[in-house]
């Protein structure tokens, strides 16, 4: 397991947490945990200590939103790189209200449509709290790439790292 | 016909008057018999020689009218001219006669006799009579007049030189400070016109009949209906004026016509109401179904949102299921058929997943929310779009508009995007072989001549294959599409309608066949602004 990355994804729905975990580990370079339970999602993720965190936007009993906000208040999580997963769609940032909403689209192109609007990974992160997301149905290639993409940047932001601080950033 | 001696040496001449005289003279002797008589005496009598000679005189008068001319003492005083009496004819007849007596006496005084000139004033008494029954019935009618009507003469000048007691009365204004005025211009509140009329018709000879508005001394106000009648005296009009009080009517009228004018007012007022109300109801009614077509929108989307959510957590696992599948089936000898299985549960998610999202974004498309945006930034940000999705070398896009005149509207930067990505996308799908997409924009200020608002009207043109005549109608209906099966939902062309519907937009379309298509859009710039959402810090834009 030594180098392989670790990722946790929570998700209420078992089938999907299981095809991914299968799908992911298959490549050789991932290993899996997977929650259906977003109640629990900080001792899971504590218990697991992954490099990434997968997580349904949509779970009843506790938001993925929610679940982000707690996270980022967290000292030990809040550096934690997460990809938000929805079935709503795309996500778009509105300037106005300094937030993003869920925009259909249509993300089995590799070209994920992104509006203009959307910023990218930054902006998501700035506002939202989440590295980046991918739309339910995604497939496998797709998620890779997001996740290779956001371990990337996530590696070549490290100088600025200060734990101490930011706890406010959001 | 014995003629006194003294009278011998005119005889003749008097005899001529006497016999030709048309008034009756009679001659009586001291026992005051008749003695002589003319023939206008005993024509006037009915009488004759026998009937006459030596009469009493006495028996030619009833007995109350002797007594008359014997109260006369006219022995006495020897004259008594102008006597008005009656005496009885033949027939009895009494015949009214104004008689002078003479008493004839000789050197000595005494009493020879009397002459009587008698005049038969039965034509004068009747002429009399007559005369003073019209005067009484005249002066009754006066009375009558005096008590009904406000009287006055005028002259010919225009000058009061009668006024009556009730003129006075009604007017205020004693009789001498009356006489003498300009009977017009004294005390009437009339226009001039109204009064030159008056008098040119009465100076014509003319009737005048009208209502005239007057001021008293007090400075009250009294209306009278007047009949102005000139009559012609010493060949000069005077003009009598006969005038009924009708202040009191006048009055009344007033109250009438106030009441009338309130009612009209406020039967006006009722109308307008009424206009309002229809008018007010007519908005309502609008509001209303748009509030409805709103929340049906609303409704709609909402539902497509969880409905299509729940869709794709189903969707994501097929696909990742079928992922796994592909690995195995692969791994197999003889794969290549099975494979292709596969591959359909693949697309079929997929089409699923393009059909879902048409939906959502249909549904997207009924929430607008509207701030202030720059339509050249939606054109431009979504051709960037465009560009990034699908990337397409032979296909141009060309903008054709100057910045200059920018204006800022009402809308959902998001959606409109869509809708332009959605028309660009239509027009990329209508030129295979490649071609030109043109966007023109321009500014077209309000004019309230024609009520209308500030608006962009924007093209948006292509060359490509054009849309056949028979489905021009069609192509905003959800649903239609004449892509093939799986490429197109039906649902990219309604959606744009849909967008520029909520933003009070329309969309027209333009097409030949094998020349292209030309989109026309017109977005008024306050259409959305009742789309606002809550606080406006204003453009951050």
């Amino acid at each position: 397991m030594g180098d392989k990355i670790k990722i946790v994804m929570i998700d209420d729905e078992a089938d999907l947490c299981l095809l991914v975990k299968s799908n992911l580990e298959d490549t050789g370079e991932y290993t899996v945990a997977t929650s259906t339970n977003p109640e629990t999602a900080e001792s899971f993720i504590k218990q697991e200590a992954p490099n990434l965190l997968l997580l349904d936007n949509v779970m009843p009993k506790r938001k993925g939103g929610d679940i982000v906000k707690a996270l980022k208040k967290d000292p030990e999580l809040k550096r934690l790189p997460i990809i938000m997963v929805s079935g709503k769609g795309e996500m778009v940032f509105d300037k106005k209200k300094q937030e993003f909403k869920w925009m259909p689209n249509n993300p089995l192109t590799k070209d994920r449509g992104t509006l203009p609007d959307v910023k990218g990974a930054e902006a998501l992160s700035q506002a939202y709290g989440v590295d980046d997301y991918v739309s339910k149905p995604f497939a496998t290639e797709l998620l890779i790439e997001v996740i290779k993409d956001v371990l990337q940047k996530k590696a070549k932001s490290k100088p600025e790292e200060n734990p101490d601080s930011g706890v406010g950033a959001v | 016909m014995n003629p006194p001696k003294k009278l011998e040496g005119s005889e003749e001449i008097y005899r001529i008057i006497f016999e030709n005289s048309a008034v009756a003279i009679t001659l009586a002797d001291e026992e005051e018999r008749i003695i002589a008589w003319n023939p206008f005496a005993a024509k006037l009598l009915e009488m004759d020689e026998k009937d006459l000679l030596h009469k009493p005189v006495k028996d030619f008068y009833p007995a109350e009218e002797w007594d008359k001319v014997r109260t006369c003492n006219v022995r006495k005083w020897g004259q008594k001219q102008h006597l008005e009496t009656k005496i009885i004819n033949k027939r009895g007849e009494l015949i009214d006669v104004d008689i002078a007596i003479t008493v004839l006496k000789d050197e000595a005084g005494k009493i020879l006799g009397s002459i009587g000139v008698v005049s038969d004033i039965r034509t004068r008494k009747r002429l009399t009579n007559m005369l003073d029954a019209s005067v009484k019935e005249l002066a009754d009618l006066k009375a009558g007049l005096d008590e009904h009507a406000i009287v006055a003469i005028i002259d010919q000048m225009g000058k009061i030189i009668y006024a009556n007691d009730k003129f006075c009365a009604v007017s205020k204004y004693t009789r001498e400070e009356l006489v003498g005025q300009d009977y017009i211009s004294f005390h009437a509140i009339q226009p001039a016109e109204f009064m030159q009329s008056l008098w040119k018709a009465i100076s014509e000879g003319k009737v005048w009949k009208g209502e005239i508005k007057n001021t008293t001394k007090l400075g009250d106000y009294y209306w009278v209906d007047t009949t102005i009648v000139p009559i012609i005296e010493n060949q000069s009009y005077q003009y009598i004026s006969i005038n009924t009080d009708i202040t009191q009517r006048k009055k009344q009228d007033e109250e009438i016509r106030l009441i009338n004018r309130d009612l009209t007012a406020n039967a006006k007022a009722l109308r307008e109401m009424v206009v309002d109300r229809e008018k007010a109801y007519k908005e309502l009614e609008e509001n209303q179904r748009q509030m409805i077509q709103v929340e049906k929108m609303a409704t709609l989307g909402t539902l497509a949102a969880g409905f299509a959510h729940e869709i794709k957590n189903p969707l994501g696992i097929i696909l990742q299921a079928s992922e796994r599948i592909h690995k195995v089936v692969s791994a197999l000898p003889q794969s290549e058929t099975n494979l292709q299985y596969v591959q359909m549960v693949r697309s079929a998610a997929e089409r699923a997943n393009r059909l879902v999202t048409t939906i959502l974004r249909y549904s997207r498309a009924s929430q607008v929310e509207a701030n202030v945006i720059n339509v050249y930034d939606v054109i431009e940000s979504s051709i960037e779009l465009v560009k990034q999705t699908d990337r397409r070398d032979e296909v141009v896009i060309e903008t054709h508009y100057t910045r200059e005149n920018e204006h800022t509207l009402y809308g959902d930067a998001i959606m409109l995007q869509q809708a332009f990505f959605d028309l660009m996308t239509n027009s990329m799908d209508a030129m295979p072989e490649g071609g030109k997409i043109k966007i023109s924009a321009r500014f077209e200020a309000s004019d309230p001549r024609i009520k209308k608002g500030a608006q962009y009207v924007i093209d948006v043109a292509d060359t490509g294959t054009g849309i056949p005549p028979e489905y021009i109608d069609k192509i905003f209906d959800p649903f239609f599409t004449t892509k093939e099966e799986g490429k197109g939902t039906g649902l990219g062309l309604s959606t744009v309608y849909l967008i520029l519907e909520r933003h009070n937009g329309t969309i027209s379309v333009k097409s030949k066949l094998g020349e292209g298509t030309v989109f026309t859009i017109t977005l008024p710039v306050d259409g959305a602004k009742s789309l606002q959402k809550e606080e406006d810090d204003g453009r951050q834009n």
